[in-house]
């Protein structure tokens, strides 16, 4: 059905993206290593204990880079309508080549524990959709996951970091749906 | 006067001219600035307003200068590179807030605003680039800082945060300087390239997620990011490309690299580089400090000066340098501080140079002791909205806020205790 067949039944639903703190502690799940979170206003600073999410913040004095590129409004601008979900290049541009977020899926434990525990391509390939996109993958897709490691001499761990790159950043993760 | 038919006519055309004349706005110069900003409050007495007739209590183990290539003129005598380059800038030596907190003289230096109002400004770096945004059509960010702007308050203001600033990461001064989202040596081209087209397969095979509008858009938004990666960007940022002696020129450490890609950054026609060095808050063992830093300093702000001029991209770049205050010109020589200067708002100093602004002056006075101002105060207001004038943008033009309408650029402007009018004794004018 297409969305205009859908509206007189009310039967619609926008897709939209996931919001800053929600992406950002699924970024953070995903790799195991969340952000480090301190608030330098007003002195002296506060310091959050390691692991704090996102969305357990207490206020927006806390400087986070990544919260402010998915939109999260800043503590001086109250107005919640400011909020920006929108997708936008900038953050496609972190998703896709940051320095910061590649350390953080290399480094990832989580990966590091499930490729272990999963020593074949198919295995590895369920283990990590599941995690990443809450369903398993067809046939299909673990068909083109067995191909790339293939082609490209990879590694199963080096696997394990190009699938998750690629479903981190894919729509079907950064939407709702 | 006899009225006459014509008389009335006589008159508007006084005040007609008369008001183009007031109106009078200098043709705009400047294309980009870059902003050398000393983050923690560097000591004017040390730098740009010696006071070498005072005591050891102001000038502390600094009792030398450095005389200029302009007669008349003394800085510091740490700084003797940049004191061979006096005719290519100017000096503020009466630059004043009255704040003495960082991050509220962060606030004042860089958004202008003093009025104390609920509204939160944006930084000028972002005014810069809202008012551009139309004619910068450049593919790099027109705000970006190098390695990162301060975050002590929100900097994109009441723009948002699409108008902050583009922070690079990494590090300058290294043999890869490590640019966040565009230079990634963790992987390579063909890696990369191997990744979008698994991503692309991967996505179309997706059986929960089927939106050809949203896979529309975030293809194309990838394609671009694709071209900025591996396109001009790239060339700019890239340092390599340079010699070996210009890179040593500037000095291979942060501030000194920082510099020179802030120049590649104006050749690629940003219109916003903010060159952000931190560790100017010496309380503590400032002597020593200055020691360290401002040698450095001295070799990347005299060389950026000396090649943007060989160059010829002086004239159409703004060069400003100092930091949200300036520090005590009287030393804390008692325990625990030991030879500290502590946070000084009431009269600091700011360089500035190139893009219509008049080299080779000093405008303003500090008494002997650096204390007090005798003459012409400079608020933010009047720095910032200078150099808004020679960027081309109203200074008392608005902009548009989410819940209030358009408002002045710079509320402080004009005002009272927060403004002693535009810095027009540093401006060419077009005759």
């Amino acid at each position: 059905m297409t969305r205009t067949q859908q509206l007189p039944a009310k039967a619609t639903f926008t897709t939209q993206r996931l919001p800053a703190e929600v992406l950002v502690d699924a970024l953070a799940d995903v790799t195991g290593i969340s952000d480090e979170y301190r608030s330098r206003v007003p002195e002296p600073f506060t310091y959050y204990p390691a692991g704090t999410r996102s969305v357990d913040l207490g206020d927006a004095t806390v400087s986070s880079s990544a919260l402010e590129l998915f939109g999260r409004v800043s503590r001086d601008v109250s107005l919640e309508s400011q909020r920006n979900s929108t997708l936008t290049a900038r953050q496609l541009l972190y998703l896709m080549n940051s320095r910061e977020l590649e350390e953080r899926i290399r480094k990832s434990p989580v990966l590091n524990e499930l490729s272990k525990q999963h020593p074949n391509i198919p295995a590895l390939c369920r283990a990590i959709t599941l995690m990443t996109l809450s369903r398993f993958p067809t046939q299909q897709e673990i068909d083109v996951y067995r191909e790339y490691a293939k082609t490209n001499k990879l590694s199963l761990r080096n696997l394990a970091t190009d699938i998750l790159w690629t479903q981190i950043n894919s729509i079907e993760f950064l939407y709702n749906h | 006067m006899k009225s006459t038919p014509y008389s009335h006519l006589r008159i508007y055309t006084f005040i007609l001219l008369l008001s183009v004349f007031i109106n009078h706005v200098p043709a705009q110069k400047a294309k980009s600035v870059i902003l050398i900003y000393l983050d923690g409050g560097p000591a004017q007495t040390d730098t740009f307003d010696p006071k070498p007739e005072a005591t050891r209590d102001i000038f502390g183990n600094f009792k030398e200068v450095s005389t200029t290539n302009v007669p008349g003129i003394i800085i510091g005598s740490k700084l003797p590179l940049l004191a061979q380059q006096t005719d290519k800038y100017s000096l503020i030596r009466s630059m004043t807030h009255g704040v003495f907190a960082h991050e509220t003289g962060h606030y004042a230096m860089i958004t202008g605003d003093l009025s104390g109002g609920s509204i939160v400004y944006p930084s000028y770096g972002a005014v810069i680039s809202y008012f551009k945004k139309d004619s910068y059509t450049g593919i790099l960010p027109p705000y970006i800082s190098l390695t990162a702007a301060n975050n002590r308050f929100n900097e994109g203001g009441f723009l948002g945060n699409a108008y902050k600033s583009f922070d690079t990461g990494g590090a300058p001064e290294k043999s890869a300087f490590e640019v966040e989202g565009i230079i990634n040596s963790f992987v390579p081209e063909d890696r990369f390239q191997q990744r979008m087209q698994l991503l692309k397969t991967i996505e179309k095979l997706s059986p929960t997620f089927n939106n050809p509008d949203v896979s529309e858009q975030v293809d194309s938004m990838r394609g671009r990011n694709v071209g900025f990666i591996f396109g001009e960007s790239r060339a700019a940022f890239d340092l390599s490309s340079e010699s070996a002696e210009t890179r040593e020129r500037y000095g291979m450490h942060r501030i000194g690299q920082s510099c020179l890609a802030a120049r590649k950054l104006v050749e690629a026609g940003v219109p916003f580089i903010n060159v952000r060095t931190t560790g100017w808050d010496t309380h503590k063992k400032h002597f020593q400090r200055m020691n360290e830093m401002l040698p450095e300093l001295d070799q990347a702000l005299s060389a950026l000066l000396a090649d943007l001029d060989a160059k010829g991209l002086l004239e159409s770049t703004i060069v400003l340098c100092g930091g949200e205050f300036g520090r005590t010109p009287r030393v804390q020589w008692e325990a625990p501080w030991n030879g500290g200067r502590a946070h000084y708002g009431k009269a600091f100093s700011y360089l500035v140079a190139g893009g219509g602004f008049i080299p080779g002056k000093v405008v303003g006075k500090t008494d002997k002791t650096g204390e007090e101002i005798v003459e012409r105060k400079v608020y933010p207001s009047d720095l910032i909205g200078t150099v808004y004038l020679l960027m081309g943008i109203n200074p008392k033009g608005t902009l548009p806020h989410i819940s209030e309408g358009e408002i002045p650029v710079l509320p402080s402007l004009g005002k009272e205790g927060q403004s002693n009018g535009l810095l027009y004794e540093l401006i060419k004018t077009n005759k």
